[in-house]
């Protein structure tokens, strides 16, 4: 690693975020209270106050905690280093990251085209309810990944052009280039990819799954 | 609540499936790794669900009892 990408990964290693660090609070709080209720003092539990901390543990502060912890866990596992935490991602990843590749992720990482969080970005469709069904569908492949699952990993659909036209589609010399106006309804309705042997190379290596 | 004895045991096992729910959060948040994130999440979540189901029958019966309900 040279010394430019270790600045990189020591500024994005700041700790814990201002909200992870909330939720460790109320964790350690609600904890603190349960225990002190239930393990030390059992008779607590029939008087108000054991009854109305209780009562605030488990209906506000508990709940606060899961959702709070759900959007920081849903936030981090945008970056690309927690994709690479799974084995079958890292012929992905290195090819990301390979100078000599020429493979389309690999320019868009390497070059910046795409500044941070570069795999939620080309795999997430348009929108909020892009981005939730990507979440869902990343919580599916961690669920995946420790119950089994197929090889090679495939998509599960064709790649929606919408991914790429969200960025190109507002650039001038995209919309003169001749192929790009002369094909535009195929284009806009995913009849025609932009990747394929015609038009765009392969965005990762065929069989970078094999790289574990 | 002190009346029924298993109502004391609703309570302590209600705490004790949120502290094993709330562990996992703490667990997510020092250690973040896919697995530490579907724990969380989902055995997190449903420990977490679990406990507050018991425990929002623990305060019906409650009230009941005090003639509220």
């Amino acid at each position: 690693m040279n010394p430019f990408e270790e600045s990189i990964k020591s500024a994005a290693d700041g700790g814990l975020s201002f909200v992870a660090w909330i939720v460790l609070a109320v964790s350690l709080l609600c904890i603190v209270l349960i225990v002190a209720i239930l393990a030390q003092d059992r008779s607590k539990i029939s008087e108000p106050f054991g009854k109305w901390a209780l009562l605030i543990v488990f209906f506000v502060l508990s709940p606060v905690a899961y959702l709070l912890n759900f959007s920081v866990a849903i936030e981090d596992s945008k970056q690309v280093e927690f994709c690479n935490s799974c084995h079958v991602m890292h012929g992905y990843v290195n090819d990301l990251k390979d100078p000599d590749s020429e493979y389309l992720a690999s320019q868009h990482y390497q070059y910046r085209w795409i500044s941070e969080d570069q795999c939620f970005t080309c795999h997430s469709d348009y929108g909020i309810f892009g981005n939730m069904k990507a979440k869902a569908t990343g919580i599916r492949h961690v669920w995946a990944y420790y119950t089994g699952y197929e090889t090679p990993v495939e998509l599960y659909g064709t790649y929606n052009n919408a991914i790429c036209l969200r960025c190109h589609a507002p650039v001038v010399s995209f919309q003169e280039e001749g192929e790009h106006s002369d094909n535009a309804a195929e284009i806009l309705s995913n009849k025609m990819s932009c990747l394929g042997v015609d038009c765009h190379v392969r965005p990762h290596p065929e069989e970078a799954w094999k790289e574990q | 609540m002190n009346a029924h004895p298993w109502i004391k045991k609703a309570v302590i096992t209600a705490g004790v499936l949120n502290v094993i729910a709330l562990l996992t959060i703490i667990l997510a948040l020092v250690n973040f790794t896919p697995l530490t994130l579907i724990l969380s999440v989902s055995v997190g979540g449903a420990l977490m669900g679990l406990a507050i189901l018991i425990y929002i029958v623990v305060v019906i019966t409650d009230l009941r009892k005090q003639g509220v309900l």
